[in-house]
This record gives structure tokens, sequence and C-alpha cells, in this order.
């Protein structure tokens, strides 16, 4: 079964401050949408541990938004 | 003469006095103004009883305020000891008791003015608001004539157990490294320098106070956290044309830059140089930012006890995955395990000698004696390869490691998180997701608490009470014992091996 964006968002949910995550923009990058440094680490671990999946430094580049994300996530499973 | 902030402030900045020295959230501070706030703050601790020789802990954002507190007080003579202003205040307390300052300069509601009322220091809370108003009709200070052999600055870097050690340098090693990283740079007077490591750290102290303000240059403060979104809106509104950071900022900015709004390589404006240090620049981020920007960034390795960097690469001369070559006037080299040269090609450590290499930490002697071979060279800790002259760093002899560009001790992480009620054991390393270094922590819970989701968030929630944000652990792994000698000490390399296996 495939992921969904509510699906990504249950398990960002500790790593993001809620009212940045409640206001994202799954078409806009992360990174200009408060998301900081240390939450976009804990992301990519959070993504990691619950969806199976390993992200390679260029990989992680190229996973600017949460669209790319959830892309990403079904595609790897 | 030899007194280093007399000679910026007094024989340099008049040859420019109506030059910009600093913006910082969209105000102007000119050299004139940036010398006659200094030489007032000078006076202002004279004043308040602050002798030459003693200490004034820092704790500011960067801002003029920070600016002119340095600078006066290393004009009065006395040792300043920036420090970062994201510590807590058990390391403020622990600065105080190793430092022991007559006076703490620190901003209003900031962790460290409790320990300083804790540890019975006098405090003076400042701002750029009230900095004007408090230096109005002080006596300018006049110039000590410190020695060049004398201590100029105090840094704090963080040791194996947590506890801080503090760094000297002299009045000369500001000199050396204003040349030495003057050269390497070429910055000149037209350049507009924004660095995200902050003052109160060596890398901070040369990017932002000492290579602009030696050739009359511009720096842009930015007081808060460095953020893609803030340093973009910095390289446009104010022209920036050098650019400093860590990896991991030129991460955020690659993450950042393709808004549809905000498209991308115009978001560099002017900026001419790029240069990433603190942390191995992954290849793949060096890559993309040349794709998306065209300019390759340039990159450097050093520590606080060499004050700046010593080994670096620019271009045409970038060899991917390697830090580069040694700078003038720096020697380094790779020892093995009894302190003897091995052949090009052959790990070891990485030692060094020159001429801004500190002469020990203070009040550590024990630590000093580690830190030096019978020859002199300074041991960095780091394990690195050399072939044909380029250095490759290969990661550290003991412990330690950087998250984010900063440093982070395991005791100090792992200290926090035994105070928690679950923790029976835990250990912490490093790791890496993408191109993102982390702070992992393996925790074994005690016997009948349950390993999950829940319990990650509330040890998160926990060390956020008494660490520095970037220390929390990002992941944490439960296990069901860890691996330990027959001495009891845990394994941290065998955590990591497995760790970077799995």
């Amino acid at each position: 079964m495939s992921a969904t964006l509510e699906d990504l968002k249950k398990t960002f949910a500790f790593a993001i401050p809620a009212d940045v995550l409640a206001k994202l923009d799954p078409a806009k990058p992360l990174a200009a949408q408060g998301v900081d440094s240390l939450a976009m680490t804990a992301m990519a671990v959070a993504m990691q541990n619950a969806f199976g999946v390993k992200v390679s430094v260029e990989e992680g580049l190229k996973l600017k938004t949460l669209n790319d994300v959830l892309a990403f996530v079904n595609k790897a499973r | 003469m030899s007194n280093y902030a007399a000679h910026l402030l007094l024989e340099k900045a008049p040859l420019w006095s109506e030059r910009i020295a600093a913006r910082c959230e969209g105000r102007s501070l000119t050299y004139a103004e940036l010398v006659r706030l200094s030489k007032a703050m000078g006076g202002l601790l004279r004043q308040r009883g602050v002798e030459p020789g003693g200490k004034v802990l820092l704790v500011l954002p960067d801002s003029f305020s920070l600016l002119a507190s340095f600078l006066g007080c290393m004009l009065g003579g006395m040792v300043p000891a920036p420090l970062n202003s994201r510590l807590r205040r058990q390391d403020y307390a622990e600065c105080l008791a190793d430092i022991e300052p007559a006076l703490v300069i620190v901003s209003a509601g900031h962790e460290a003015l409790d320990a300083a009322a804790e540890a019975g220091v006098p405090a003076l809370v400042l701002d750029d608001h009230s900095l004007e108003p408090l230096l109005q009709d002080v006596a300018p200070v006049v110039a000590h004539p410190s020695g060049l052999d004398d201590v100029g600055v105090f840094f704090v870097t963080s040791g194996t157990t947590g506890h801080p050690k503090v760094v000297p340098h002299r009045h000369e090693d500001f000199f050396v490294v204003g040349e030495c990283m003057g050269n390497f740079f070429g910055i000149r007077q037209d350049d507009v320098l924004l660095c995200s490591a902050k003052i109160g750290h060596a890398y901070g102290m040369f990017s932002s106070l000492i290579m602009p303000l030696q050739v009359g240059a511009t720096v842009v403060l930015d007081p808060d956290k460095p953020t893609p979104e803030n340093t973009l809106r910095l390289f446009a509104e104010e022209k920036v044309t050098v650019f400093l950071s860590v990896p991991v900022l030129f991460t955020m900015l690659l993450l950042a830059m393709d808004s549809p709004e905000g498209a991308s390589p115009a978001g560099l404006g002017q900026v001419r140089l790029c240069f990433a240090a603190g942390e191995a620049l992954p290849g793949a981020v060096f890559e993309s930012w040349r794709a998306k920007t065209g300019l390759e960034i340039w990159q450097g390795y050093g520590s606080t006890e060499t004050m700046t960097f010593i080994i670096g690469s620019r271009p045409p001369d970038i060899v991917p995955g390697t830090a580069g070559r040694v700078l003038k006037p720096y020697q380094a080299c790779v020892l093995d395990e009894n302190h003897r040269p091995v052949p090009s090609g052959v790990p070891g450590q990485i030692a060094v000698r020159g001429a801004s290499v500190t002469r020990g930490y203070h009040n550590a002697p024990e630590w000093t004696r580690r830190i030096f071979t019978a020859d002199g060279l300074l041991l960095t800790g780091d394990m690195g390869v050399e072939r044909d002259g380029l250095f490759t760093i290969m990661g550290r002899m003991d412990d330690m490691f950087k998250a984010g560009g900063l440093w982070v001790s395991p005791m100090r992480v792992e200290n926090a998180l035994l105070s928690h009620p679950d923790v029976a054991q835990c250990a912490v390393t490093g790791g890496d997701v993408g191109a993102f270094t982390l702070v992992r922590a393996h925790v074994v819970p005690k016997q009948g608490r349950e390993a999950g989701q829940e319990l990650v968030e509330s040890l998160r929630r926990h060390a956020l009470e008494s660490l520095p944000d970037y220390m929390v652990p990002t992941d944490i792994v439960f296990h069901a014992s860890l691996p330990m000698t027959a001495s009891g000490k845990i394994q941290r390399f065998v955590l990591r091996r497995e760790a970077s296996n799995g």
C-alpha cells in the first residue's frame, strides 16, 4: 500500500514544530518554510525508520518538498 | 603597535574611517564609530574595575555590541573570552569557574546571566540599543602596551568529557592569522563578508572581525541562528561578496533555492567566493553547488588550537574529498602512534606546527601535555592521510564528533540522558543521514520500560532541558545491551561501526 501525505505528516510530527507542520505546502521546499537543519535531519531519520528506506547524499539533495519525499518513499518501498 | 586591537583601531581604521565596518539588521556602523565605541567600552570596563590582564566573558550575539566589547577589552589590555551563546547554564558555570572573569557582558534574559549571579560575578547586560547611551560621556581607554606574547583572547572549545577547554591565543596570533587568511582569501576593501560561524568561534573571529577590519571591508552580522531564508535575504539586501559557512548550510541552501518564486542562481546575488569548513563537505554538495551557481566551494581545515585554517583548497586546485594543501606559514605532517612521521599514503594522526598554534590550555597542564609531541608539534586528534601534498581528513582519534559543524562531546550528552528515569545505560556517537551529520544515542531502557516512539520523544524533551539544541540526539536507537570492554567501558567504536554497516 502506498504511503500518503497524511502518513508522512504523522511520521514527521515529532520532528517539526506543530505550527510549522500545519502550514506546510507540500509543493514548496521544506527548507524555505521554516524547517531548520535539525528538523530536516530528524525528518530524514524518521523517514528511514518508518518506511525502511535509506537516503544517499545525492538522493537527499533532491528531496526538497513533501511531495518529493512522498514520491521517493513510494518508489523505494 | 603590538596590541592587535590598537593596530586595527588606531593604525588601520583611520585610513578608511568613513567606510562601513559592519552592518547588522539593516543598521550601519562606520569605522570611525567602531573606534569611538570600542575606546569607550574599554574605558567603561576599566571604570568597572577590570584591570589589564583581567578577563571578560562575552555572551552576546554577533552584533555591534560584541565587536565594540571585544575590541575595547583587547585595546585596554584585558582578555575577552567570547562564548557561543547557544550553550547552557551548566557550560557557562564551568567557564566562569575556569576563566575567573572580572565581568560578564551578556544579553538580557540569557542563561549565562543566571550562571554569573550564582558565581557572584558582576554582569553587564548589553544589546545594540543600550550600547550608545551606556557609553555616552565615558572617557576612552588608553591603549594598553600589550606585547606580542601577551594573551589577547580566550576561546572555549569542548573536550571529550564535556568540560570546556580554554584556549588562549596571543596578540601575535591575530597578526599571523590575519596575514595567513588574508593571503588565502584575498579579501579586498570592497568586499562584503558574511560568515555563518559566530564570532565566539575562531572561525567566526577571523572571518567576521580580523579579515574585514584589517583591510577596511564590511562585515554583515547576523545575530540569529543562520537559516537558508535569512542567508538568501542577506545575500540580496547586503550585496554579500564572500560567504563563509559550514557544509550543512550549503545543503540547506540547495534544498531551499528551488522555490518557484525565488529562482535559484540569482539568489546568490554578487557572491563571488563560497567557503566551507567545520566538517568535511560531501562531494555531492560540492558538485550540486557548482552545477547550480557556477561557483566551486573553497574548503579549509583547522582548529581552535591553531586559530585558523592550516590546510585549505581553492580553485583551480580543489580535489573533492580532500581538505587541500598546507597553507603558509604552517607545517603539517602525519604521525604514527609513536609520533614518528609515516610515509605518504599511510594514515595516521595529523600534527601541526606554526606561529599561531596555542602554547597550551588555560589552567590545564595535563591536557596541554597530551596535545604536544616531544618535538613541539600539536597533535590535532584527527586521523588523516597525505598524498602528493594533499591531505584527506578521516575522522577523530577520540570519541568527539561534530554535528552540523559544531563539536559534540558524547559524555556530555550521555550524562544528560542518564538522568532520565527510564534509561539504564547509554552511549552517544556521531552519525549521518543523507548530507546531514547527527547525534545518535544508543539506549538501554530500564527493565520494564517500553522502548518506543513515546520514550524517544520523552528522551529528546529531557535532553533539551540541559543541552544546547544541536547536541540533542536526532536518532535514538534502543538496544538490549551495549558492547563493553572487559573493564566495563562502553565501546562506542563498535556502535559506530554497526551503524555504518547497517
